[in-house]
């Protein structure tokens, strides 16, 4: 599987497929049996994630997983937990997040768990941003959203790979996963089956039948 | 003469405050209930005997029972918990369990089963204000946890480290995954909270002048409830709850005579605590 600067790659599968654990395999937090990992050339198979993080790859989970407990801004401080508090790069990260979504500058002083779940996913993803990173690792970004918040959140991403960030995005809505992407990958039962550009996979008739509703 | 009490009760409050405060701030990060803090709370007496044996300083006693204990609880967390992370809660419990019964073993078998003064000297300094006394020995006890809760206080609040520490509390893996060094934290987490104990072991030996194997038992036991009391990994309740049951067993003691002993009265607390009101005290709402 290759992701190369500046794509969107979209992984689609059915549940149970693998897709959370190959995006937590990249992430580190489970560890690969077999293979190796790279990034930007380099061998990070065996790296712990906290430096994973620090080469640039960012992650926005599965479910959200912001952390109830803590403020909004702190949960923004978190996603660039490496950088110090002196460090310049931590005020433009708040000034990035603030301003692609003005409603988290607005709810900085609100405590996670009170968030609606759409603000949950912005906060998820501003997050994600905070550390300014190259890649962005995100899981099943419409789960749980109404229409209007999917749709949202995909032009943000969309935003965000128009200005040179690289995507790479698991989904159960696969036609919008493919619909946005460059390349895709399709897994089943833990095995990648099909690999091609978003054009190929959307003409394809096994993913036409099983994963894009005929 | 109430206020007196009141005085006395916060103070020996102010004292399981500390050691429990340290529990459940391990708790928080590891969820595991750590009862070998209570071996670490009688290492920390044990040291400090002998520093102070040494140098005749309590300042450097205090110093080397931190130093000592923080040494221990990370040994504890890097080669008993870290390997048994992933198993059942059960396992690290029954380790845990198992530790503090090898230490206080230890004990005996290096310093004698008997208790040991700890004969530290002051210059007196005694406050009386309005025939309300408070004790050389109080007053260090008071300077100490209020300057060691003060300092958690900031670290918590105040630092990235702190911020780390309740990240990892909410959600280990997520943390991980925003950079948080995860070992690292845990680490300074069991090293500060260890640090507490130890000050707590050193005062109350100094307060009792007595330093004996066991000493760790009874304050095992109540600081389990006194964590409890205060909303498991909650430090703000924690030191509620702690301050609260060295009140009321001291208001207890001296109006009611000794008809309740006295360390049951922590345990009373926590029954009629656990039937009223499970999450704590001074549980958060909807917090976890
Ligand atoms: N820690 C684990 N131990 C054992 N099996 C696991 C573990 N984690 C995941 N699995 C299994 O591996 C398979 C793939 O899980 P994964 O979460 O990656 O699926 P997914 O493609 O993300 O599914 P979904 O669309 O439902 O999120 C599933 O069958 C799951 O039950
Ligand atoms: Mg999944």
């Amino acid at each position: 599987m290759r992701v190369e600067a500046g794509e969107w790659v979209s992984i689609i599968g059915a549940n149970g497929a693998g897709k959370t654990t190959t995006i937590k395999t990249i992430m580190g937090l489970v560890t690969a049996r077999r293979g190796k990992i790279l990034f930007n050339g380099r061998d990070i198979t065996n790296l712990p994630p906290w430096e994973r993080v620090e080469l640039g790859i960012s992650y926005v989970p599965e479910g959200r997983r912001i952390f109830p407990e803590l403020t909004v801004e702190e949960n923004l401080r978190l996603g660039a937990f490496r950088l110090t508090n002196r460090d310049p790069r931590l005020k433009e990260g708040f000034e990035r997040v603030y301003q692609l979504f003005p409603r988290l500058a607005e709810r900085r002083r609100q405590l996670g768990r009170t968030l609606s779940g759409g603000e949950q996913q912005m906060l998820a993803l501003g997050r994600a941003l905070m550390p300014g990173p190259r890649l962005l690792l995100i899981d099943e970004i419409s789960m749980g959203l109404m229409p209007l918040a999917v749709n949202q959140a995909f032009h943000s991403l969309w935003e965000l790979n128009r200005q040179g960030m690289t995507i790479l995005l698991v989904e159960q809505n696969a036609r919008k996963a493919i619909g946005y992407a460059t390349r895709g990958y399709v897994l089943e039962t833990g095995r990648l089956v099909l690999a091609g550009t978003a054009a190929e996979l959307a003409e394809n008739p096994r993913v036409r039948e099983a994963y894009l509703g005929g | 003469m109430i206020l007196q009490q009141l005085v006395n009760g916060l103070i020996i409050g102010s004292v399981y405050a500390l050691i429990a405060l340290g529990l459940t701030m391990i708790y928080g990060v590891l969820r595991i209930l750590h009862v070998a803090h209570a071996g670490i709370y009688a290492l920390g007496a044990y040291a400090g005997l002998v520093a102070y044996g040494l140098s005749q300083s309590f300042l450097l006693a205090l110093l080397a029972a931190m130093v000592v204990a923080g040494a221990a609880g990370f040994g504890i967390q890097r080669y008993i918990y870290r390997p048994l992370f992933g198993t059942s809660p059960l396992v690290p419990l029954i380790a845990s369990i198992g530790l503090f019964i090898f230490m206080e073993d230890l004990y005996r078998l290096v310093f004698g089963p008997n208790i040991i003064p700890l004969n530290a000297v002051w210059p007196s300094f005694a406050l009386e204000w309005r025939g309300v006394k408070v004790t050389e020995t109080q007053l260090v006890i008071l300077l100490v946890t209020g300057l060691l809760l003060a300092f958690v206080w900031f670290f918590t609040e105040k630092t990235r480290l702190g911020l780390a520490w309740k990240a990892v509390a909410q959600d280990l893996e997520i943390a991980q995954a925003m950079g948080v060094n995860a070992n690292l934290a845990v680490a300074s987490n069991v090293v500060l909270g260890s640090v507490l104990a130890a000050a707590a072991g050193l005062l109350v030996a100094a307060n009792y002048n007595e330093v004996y194997p066991t000493m760790g038992s009874v304050p095992a036991y109540k600081m389990l409830a006194i964590v409890v009391l205060g909303g498991l990994g909650n430090p703000v309740g924690t030191v509620l709850a702690g301050l609260l049951i060295g009140l009321v067993e001291t208001l207890v003691v001296a109006y009611l005579g000794y008809k309740l002993p006295r360390d049951a009265i922590a345990f009373l607390a926590l029954i009629l605590v656990l039937m009223l009101k499970p999450q704590g005290l001074f549980a958060r709402k909807g917090g976890g």
